[in-house]
């Protein structure tokens, strides 16, 4: 779910008239008004489509299926009943009627597939061990167990030739099963999965492998094409229109942490208890359309879920559930796609849009949701948790609509609604101002009971924080040596760090509670003195957090800088708050040091270091030409003053012949001089 | 004064007093009278009375006690008196093992039973539990079931069916039952009497005498390591007994009785002494036995053979000489004996194959049902029988194959097997067997209460050291086209006669190409097949009968990368991911177990493989 876009309508809301409304300096907005952001809450008979419209959608009723935790297939029978292929018991469930009942157990894990053939019989699909039933009524009867296969993923029915095609792994194998159960192995894929499967009007047979997500066409035993590699790791399902085009679904879903490494066992094995809880998987899904000739045309992806089902509706468009919020999308051949339907359960597992019975399975936990039609008077939509950061006051609330709806609010201070929360505020269908009181959290829903065809558009709700004094926690300086690193030691030896001129960047850290903007000021001061020099002109307008100090103009020495922060651009002046905070100490030294006295006493190299403002900070000496500095110490043993003796025996680094020695000086700033002398 | 170490010592005895099993429910928790029992108010020093013992035979006989003093609060609202004993047998032996219980009287009424004593006492001094506590213990009522079977104990003089078995008490404090270890059970039974006996006193009980038989000294050991933490103590001095036609048809006070753990071809009796026989029930020994409460064991009536006499600790000789009832309560004052009832026993039968001129090679003996017992029995047994059998120098293989009927779920047949280099089996190795913990596992498990029909054994035993050492494994190829076979060649060193290597076929899935395998190799008996977590007796039983995979094979095993589940006895392997994540339920903890799938080759091998080793295996895509 994404978040809703968070306007700051500042001094452009002021200048708009807000500020007579609201105490409009420092008014902000919550504008809804695209596909994402009306997602999120809960849609009740409404669909969301990906412009931004709240419209009519499904209306669903609700069957829970107590008898399993996960809906795995869905068949719809002429009586009218339903019948539910489950795990993790691996039973079949009828649903007659909002109620439901067991009607066969498998005995296997899961029913992964129900389909419809051999003569009014249901073939059910399996797994593991790879076996095939048939339902006819309440009995049920061994059909199949497929050799080389554990998982049976999905079984389609091919009414013209009377045969079942059965999608498997883990060896990647399609089964072409004849009435009285002979099995034969129809097309061998490389991959390890097949895990869906559809048989095409002409005859052919599609079906989508696992773990390399391709979608094969299989024409005969044993011949089969790659229609397309979708790159990624699965072709979840497939559903073919009566026109011959071929939709299907293919995700990516990487095996996460999720999967253990078997802890040893006793033989006897731990006795089952509660599971951990494991994080769901969160894929991303994909939907494609091909066209008889195979041509690929991509109509919905989605980057934050994968899609579990795919089902073609009455009105000829697909259908997909998503695997990890619980919606269901469509989408039209103009790429437009509309969220229809979100229901509370994790997963959208089975869709059944078509006939007399339609319904939205879901797994995790396993309810039916019977679709009750389109629309209606009942149709909610209730919006996700507006947050404004802090607690805030709620102003107007203005929206676009095709129609009347009936708006309500309430607001609340923890992030899902509970029992602290406000009453929804009685309903109003124009323009007003919010009466749910102040809170962090605001939620909004609209009724369709004025207007079951009404559109919600845009939405805009303004709100003013409480305004919370920003407090400055750091004041950093790049580049000079203020003891304010990360690192309270750094590592001895190795070259200074050279400042390439004469600039320093101040920056700064602030703690905003209410995120309202900030002007900056900054002044500085010679360390022992009291007088402040403004560094920010009066007009500049400093909003960042910070700031390039050319000091090539000041004389050197020991400074601080003061950051001074203030909230005046957001707030009127008796609410204006500020906050300062001082630096380190800042060296600002721009002249290198001077050696003086460089002499050679036989093989002992001696001189004394200079800086006018800051300690000197190393000595290096070299043979003239070449690169390997060696660093030499303190006449005292330490580096710390502005005067520092050295003497040297450059016994080790000297060569055979003649040669020049060269001395370099650092001061703590990173200046340095080079000095040099002939050895002969 | 300074106490020295106290010692219990066992007991027994009994005197009858029938009372309608109405009155003595309402007597329960409230202090209870007898016109021939002497209150312990009125019980002084200095008051001379007399007991009664089984000397040698089966009749009580008078030994003189003079009262020293009352201990107060020994135990529990309990005091104990202090007495010496007078018998010339009893100047010498002190403090007998196996009087436990004997029933003491002064002023021609019973005060109590002989129950404590010191171990190294320089005289014949004695602690009496009064009778009163074990008059509680007696009337005492008993649940209706145990575990769900029904507890039919005490009626007013009928005898119960054959078929008609009580069962064990639950199993106290064993933590987790399906993760069974006899000597982690053995353990945890300890800890728990530990609890309820008297610690950091003088006053702390001994050992009951656990008369042996038919059992090696190695099985006897085992038996020390298993049983002494409990408070009873194997002595290598009791026989098998049986029926004995003389043999008195009824316990009576003072007379001997033994609980009976083992009995037939090996037998385990507990000896001590009846205190008092009131209608169909007694109490006896003064001290719990293994304070284990509500139980159903065996009991016999115990013929004395002799008193033997030593300085340490001196205990009865003695043997079973007719089966009469079980103990069906056992507390902290006395243990509690019913004439009627009947304690499940499991009958356990050994076959012993492949030993020339052996004269007898089948095994018999009956093992009490009872949760820690019948594990640790079995074990011995296997130990003892293997050990007497094979009790020389040559190196020896061994298999043995078991079955385990258990009411209603059939008989399960388990494997184990061995090799001793340098002859006799070592008898502890037994309680680690597959059996032994298939027996603790369905006696203990979580579920319902089960119940061991009978065990048969077939143990086969070889004069050889069947043993192949793996010396080392190599690929053929280092890289393998993907879906092609891995050739691996195994290297085995046998015990005598030169190397002999072994190639072996490993598939290689398509689907791992471009991937570097590790294919571990391993014995086949220490690698587990996937199975899922039981849930119920019944798949446990499933999944004890699939311990491992042949022991006679060499395993070699793979990751496949692909997630696995299992859950009600079903295992899916080499699942996709998204199929994973929809076996998981977020919103149930009632699902499938995820683990990574493993592909394993099992190759037969004419011996034992002992070893393992890793090869490498880099699979090659294959662009076609």
């Amino acid at each position: 779910m994404q978040r809703s876009r968070f306007f700051f309508w500042t001094v452009l809301l002021s200048s708009l008239g807000f500020a007579a409304v609201a105490g409009a300096v420092g008014t902000r907005r919550f504008v809804l008004d695209d596909g994402a952001d009306f997602k999120g809450g809960d849609l009740e008979g409404v669909a969301v489509d990906a412009a931004g419209g709240v419209r009519a959608g499904l209306s669903l009723g609700s069957t829970p299926v107590s008898q399993a935790s996960t809906i795995w297939s869905a068949l719809s029978l002429k009586d009218g009943s339903l019948l539910l292929g489950t795990g993790n018991d691996g039973k079949i469930v009828k649903v007659v009627g909002g109620t439901s009942s067991v009607v066969a157990e498998t005995k296997a894990l899961a029913v992964t597939s129900l389909v419809e053939g051999f003569g009014g019989k249901v073939v059910v699909g399996t797994l593991p061990e790879g076996k095939l039933f048939t339902l006819t009524g309440d009995k049920l009867a061994p059909l199949a167990t497929l050799k080389g296969a554990e998982h049976v993923w999905q079984v389609a029915f091919d009414a013209r030739a009377g045969v079942a095609y059965a999608a498997t792994g883990p060896e990647g194998k399609l089964f072409r099963i004849t009435a009285n159960g002979d099995a034969q192995v129809y097309f061998d894929a490389e991959e390890q999965q097949l895990m869906s499967v559809a048989v095409a009007p002409d005859g052919s047979v599609y079906v989508g492998a696992s773990d390399k997500a391709k979608l094969y066409k299989v024409t005969g035993p044993g011949r089969a094409s790659v229609v397309y590699d979708f790159e990624r790791t699965e072709v979840r399902s497939i559903a073919i229109a009566p026109n011959g085009d071929v939709y299907a679904i293919a995700n990516e879903i990487k095996p996460g942490s999720q999967v253990p490494q078997r802890q040893a066992k006793t033989p006897e094995g731990q006795p089952a208890g509660p599971n951990a809880a494991t994080p769901p998987a969160r894929g991303k899904g994909t939907l494609f359309r091909f066209s008889k000739d195979g041509k690929p045309d991509e109509l919905l992806q989605d980057k934050d879920e994968h899609y579990t089902t795919l089902s073609l509706g009455e009105d000829g468009r697909p259908y997909v559930g998503t695997g990890a919020e619980g919606r269901v999308y469509t989408v039209d051949q103009s790429h437009n796609s509309v969220l229809v339907a979100d229901v509370d359960e994790r997963q959208v597992t089975a869709l059944l849009l078509t006939g007399q019975k339609r319904v939205v399975a879901a797994s995790d936990p396993a309810v039916v949701h019977p679709v009750k039609g389109v629309g209606g008077a009942d149709a909610v939509w209730t919006s996700k948790v507006l947050d404004a950061g802090i607690r805030a006051r709620f102003g107007r609330i203005e929206w676009e609509s095709s129609g009347t709806l009936e708006f309500s609010t309430r607001s609340g201070n923890t992030n899902e609604p509970d029992e602290s929360w406000s009453a929804w505020s009685k309903p109003f269908t124009g323009p007003t101002r919010i009466d749910s009181p102040p809170a962090r959290y605001l939620q909004v829903r609209a009724r369709f009971v004025k207007d079951p065809k009404a559109t919600l558009n845009q939405l805009s709700i303004a709100f003013v924080t409480d305004n919370l004094r920003a407090v400055l926690t750091e004041v950093k300086v790049k580049g000079a040596d203020d003891g304010s690193s990360e690192e309270a030691v750094r590592s001895s030896g190795g070259p200074i760090a050279k400042r390439s001129d004469t600039n320093l960047n101040l920056n700064w850290k602030i703690d905003n509670p209410d995120k309202d903007e900030l002007r900056y000021r900054l002044r500085y001061r010679l360390v022992g003195s009291n007088t402040w020099y403004e560094l920010t002109k009066p007009d500049e307008r400093l909003t960042k957090e910070s700031y390039v100090w050319d000091t090539s103009d000041l004389p050197e020495g020991r400074y601080r800088v003061q950051v001074s922060a203030s909230d005046e651009i957001s707030n009127p002046p008796e609410l204006v708050t500020k906050d300062e905070l001082e630096s380190g100490v800042v060296i600002v030294d721009n002249t290198p040091p001077v050696v003086e006295g460089l002499k050679l006493n036989g093989r002992r190299l001696s001189a004394v270091a200079l800086d006018g403002v800051g300690p000197i900070a190393r000595v290096e000496v070299t043979v003239a030409g070449r690169d390997d500095w060696r660093p030499v110490g303190a006449q005292d043993g330490i580096f710390d003053e502005q005067r520092e003796e050295f003497d040297f025996d450059v016994s080790s680094i000297l060569p055979a012949g003649p040669a020049l020695i060269s001395v370099r000086a650092y001061d703590a700033a990173g200046n340095f001089v080079v000095r040099s002398l002939p050895l002969k | 004064m300074r106490l020295p170490t106290w010692l219990a010592v066992l007991v027994a005895l009994g005197v009858l007093l029938p009372l309608p099993l109405g009155l003595r429910r309402a007597e329960a928790g409230s202090a209870i009278t007898r016109s021939d029992v002497l209150p312990l108010e009125q019980v002084h020093r200095g008051m001379k009375g007399y007991g009664l013992t089984v000397f040698q035979g089966t009749k009580p006989e008078r030994f003189d006690v003079e009262v020293i003093d009352v201990l107060k609060n020994f135990r529990p609202r309990q005091d104990l008196i202090l007495i010496k004993t007078k018998h010339p047998r009893l100047e010498v032996a002190k403090v007998v093992a196996g009087m436990s219980g004997s029933p003491i009287y002064l002023n021609d009424k019973m005060v109590g039973a002989y129950a404590y004593g010191w171990t190294f006492g320089a005289e014949p001094v004695a602690g009496v539990t009064p009778i009163q506590n074990m008059l509680q213990d007696l009337v005492r009522p008993l649940p209706d079931k145990i575990d769900g079977w029904p507890l039919r104990v005490l009626p007013p003089g009928g005898k119960l069916a054959s078929n008609e078995l009580t069962l064990p008490r639950p199993s106290r404090g064993l933590g987790d039952p399906t993760r069974y270890d006899l000597r982690e059970h053995a353990s945890r039974v300890a800890a728990q009497r530990a609890v309820t006996q008297p610690s950091d006193t003088p006053l702390r009980p001994v050992a009951t005498p656990l008369l042996v038989g038919g059992l090696t000294s190695g099985a006897v050991a085992l038996a020390k390591d298993l049983l002494g933490p409990l408070g009873l103590e194997p002595l290598q001095a009791g026989g098998g007994g049986g029926t004995e036609p003389g043999a008195p048809q009824r316990y009576e006070d003072g007379g001997a009785i033994g609980v009976q753990l083992i009995r037939g071809d090996m037998s385990a009796m507990g000896l001590g002494t009846v205190t008092r026989v009131e209608g169909d029930r007694l109490v006896a020994f003064g001290h719990p036995m293994m304070e284990s409460g509500v139980t159903a064991l065996p009991t016999a009536i115990g013929k004395v053979l002799w008193f033997l006499a030593s300085d340490m600790r001196s205990f009865k000789i003695g043997m079973p000489v007719r089966d009469v009832g079980a103990l069906v309560n056992d507390r902290q004052a006395s243990i509690v004996v019913s004439h009627g009832a009947k304690a499940p026993v499991v009958p356990v039968s050994m076959r012993i194959r492949g030993v020339p001129g052996l004269p007898n090679a089948n095994w018999n003996f009956q093992i009490a049902h009872e949760k820690f017992m019948t594990p640790s029995f079995v074990a011995v047994a296997l130990g003892s029988a293997l050990q007497a059998i094979a009790n020389e120098r040559q190196d020896i293989s061994w298999t043995a194959v078991s079955k385990l009927s258990v009411k209603d779920y059939g008989t399960l047949s388990l494997e184990d097997f061995g090799v001793a280099v340098g002859g006799t089996p070592e008898p502890g190795e037994f309680s680690r067997s597959n059996l032994v913990r298939a027996v603790g596992a369905i006696m203990n498990n979580p579920w319902k209460p089960a119940f061991i029909e009978g065990v048969s054994m077939d143990i086969e035993l070889r004069y050889s050291r069947e043993i192949l050492r793996l010396r080392g494994a190599e690929s053929l190829a280092p890289e393998v086209d993907a879906g092609q076979p891995a050739k691996l060649r195994l290297t085995f060193q046998p015990f005598s006669g030169p190397e002999v290597t072994r190639v072996i076929s490993v598939p290689i899935p398509a689907h791992l190409a471009g991937q570097t395998l590790t294919l571990e190799i391993t014995p086949g008996y220490s690698e587990e097949p996937e199975a899922a977590p039981p849930d119920t007796l019944e798949a446990m039983i499933k999944n004890l009968e699939t311990q491992t995979y042949p022991p006679k094979s060499v395993v070699v095993s793979f990751s496949t990368g692909s997630p696995a589940v299992s859950f009600r006895g079903l295992v899916a392997k080499n699942l996709p991911p998204s199929a994973l994540d929809a076996l998981r339920p977020t919103t149930s903890s009632v699902g499938p177990d995820a683990f990574q799938s493993n592909a394993r080759l099992v190759v037969p091998l004419s011996e034992f493989m002992v070893g393992r080793d890793k090869v490498s295996v880099k699979v090659r895509p294959v662009l076609r």
